[in-house]
């Protein structure tokens, strides 16, 4: 089979964009579904966080000093 | 007044001084140059936020008035800079780049600004910024009060953010250097996308009184530059213990490249795949030579694993707290709603509400992250890897997804998220333009242990020694 130019343009760019199209959801269309976005990814880094066991002396990166 | 060439645009700190000194040009000429340079072209940009020409001629005629009486203060005197818009400059608008800050004046410089004009060096402009630095996490380059920043390479792509002005202002030869800031990412991405040379330093080494804050325990001033020498220069007049800033660490720097140690003792640790799979397909070329220069320096390249932490969201946990005591009067006013980004004004709101056990439990896993890098830098002395895994990304492109198919299942993970990591650990990073990939400027990062400038400029100044990629200049200019 002859492979033309076009075929190989087709062949090789239209899954590569429909494989990006699907890496990017449409954004948020109002600001309550942004605000809604937002926190869900708020959400996501808690439940990340929650993951990590420390020891009780782990003490936060900050230090006061009287 | 001396005729200024175009090679005087892109000169580096140590010429523009000789030339200055030997009154081949004087300060006055250079600041005229200059300053005219940054008001015609900077728009074109978008990368500038205010110009500043009368106040550049008034210091540069002091300045040579102290040059004719022989009173040198060291290479920046007479040196024409600008600074990111969210450092304070007394009596002039600082708008943080942001639409309800449009009308802001502070009565005090930043002492940073305070520090360069001690030494002679002459303010040109304040330069653009992504609006409020970016914290709220946006989704277009065109959030920012003065448009996206425009990539002097091209302007149909991004300059980078959040110090957008300062990295295209270095790369147009507007200005000689510019001083940025970083909370996480925006001296190093800026500058990888810009092709110019910059330094993050390490947390607490600059004084941050006078500049927006965005999250108390990330925020770095640093220096934008044409070579990794130039940062060491600048490095070293802006350094130094201030009172007036909290987090300062209290340590001065002297910039020694006479002291460097030998680069054959020095071990370089890298991770292979950041170079191939996890890199643009057309970055992996420019990648693999400046790779091989490293090589050719003599350093050790060791093969390293990052610490396993889960640094993205560990960081965007201890921004957003901290951002949201910072902006809780702008959010609770409603005047967030003036932003220019959507997604920005969401991730504001959305602060307020972070659980303090969230903010408390990434700053305890910070610790964490700190000893761990403090154990890896026992094996290592410095990190490298690519600044941005490509070229600049097209203005118009969605900043908060991929931009293209993730790597195949199973690839190594490599240094990602080494930005948040470092910005963490409060680490140091020089930037060095190391090619062109898509005619588009890509860059190294060399990341290293605390107060450990030295060694990196060292490493920078060899690595430019053998390259000319810090010398191109975007086509036109």
């Amino acid at each position: 089979m002859k492979l033309t130019r076009r075929k190989l343009a087709t062949a090789v760019l239209i899954p590569a964009a429909a494989a990006m199209a699907q890496t990017q959801p449409p954004p948020p269309g109002t600001p309550d579904e942004e605000l809604k976005a937002a926190r869900d990814r708020a959400k996501l880094i808690g439940e990340a966080l929650a993951q990590q066991t420390l020891p009780m002396s782990t003490e936060p990166a900050f230090q006061f000093k009287a | 007044m001396a005729a200024i060439g175009p090679d005087v645009f892109f000169a580096a700190i140590p010429e523009l001084n000789a030339r200055l000194t030997s009154k081949e040009f004087s300060a006055e000429d250079l600041a005229r140059a200059f300053a005219g340079r940054l008001e015609q072209l900077g728009p074109r940009y978008n990368a500038l936020a205010l110009p500043l020409p009368q106040h550049a001629i008034r210091k540069a005629q002091e300045v040579d008035k102290e040059i004719k009486r022989g009173r040198l203060r060291g290479p920046l005197q007479g040196v024409p800079y600008g600074v990111k818009d969210l450092i304070s400059y007394a009596g002039q608008p600082t708008t943080w780049g942001a639409k309800p800050y449009a009308g802001q004046v502070f009565d005090y410089n930043a002492t940073v600004v305070d520090k360069l004009d001690a030494v002679g060096a002459v303010i040109t402009g304040k330069l653009a910024t992504v609006e409020l630095a970016g914290g709220g996490g946006y989704r277009y380059a065109a959030a920012s009060l003065t448009g996206p920043g425009l990539n002097p390479w091209d302007r149909t792509r991004w300059s980078g953010g959040s110090s957008s002005g300062p990295a295209a202002a270095v790369a147009a030869g507007l200005a000689p250097f510019a001083i940025g800031s970083e909370t996480s990412g925006s001296i190093v991405t800026p500058a990888s996308y810009c092709g110019v040379t910059a330094l993050r330093p390490t947390y607490g080494l600059v004084s941050r009184y006078g500049a927006m804050a965005l999250s108390w325990t990330l925020d770095k001033l640093g220096p934008f530059a044409h070579t990794a020498e130039d940062c060491g220069l600048i490095l070293q007049v802006i350094a130094g213990k201030d009172g007036k800033d909290p987090g300062s660490a209290g340590k001065g720097f002297y910039y020694t490249p006479q002291y460097a140690r030998p680069m054959k003792d020095l071990k370089v640790g890298f991770a292979p795949v950041d170079f191939a799979e996890r890199a643009d397909a057309s970055a992996r070329p420019a990648f693999a030579a400046a790779l091989g220069v490293m090589k050719d320096l003599g350093v050790q390249l060791v093969e390293t694993k990052l610490p396993q932490f889960p640094y993205g969201p560990v960081l965007s946990a201890i921004l957003a707290g901290e951002q949201a005591s910072i902006f809780e009067p702008l959010i609770t006013s409603g005047k967030v709603n003036d932003l220019a980004d959507q997604a920005q004004i969401a991730g504001l709101k959305a602060s307020l509400e972070l659980p303090a056990k969230d903010y408390l439990k990434a700053q305890r896993v910070r610790r964490l992250i700190q000893e761990a890098f403090s154990r890896l830098f026992g094996e290592v002395d410095a990190l490298i890897a690519p600044g941005r895994s490509g070229p600049a990304s097209k203005i118009e492109q969605r900043l908060d997804v991929a931009a293209g198919p993730p790597p195949p299942a199973g690839t190594a993970p490599g240094f990602q998220g080494l930005i948040p990591a470092a910005n963490l650990a409060g680490l140091p990073a020089l930037v060095l333009p190391c090619g062109l990939a898509e005619n588009l400027p890509v860059a190294l990062q060399l990341v290293g242990v605390p107060f450990s400038e030295n060694t990196l400029l060292a490493i920078g100044k060899e690595f430019q020694a053998r390259t000319d990629w810090h010398k191109r200049r975007p086509p036109g200019l």
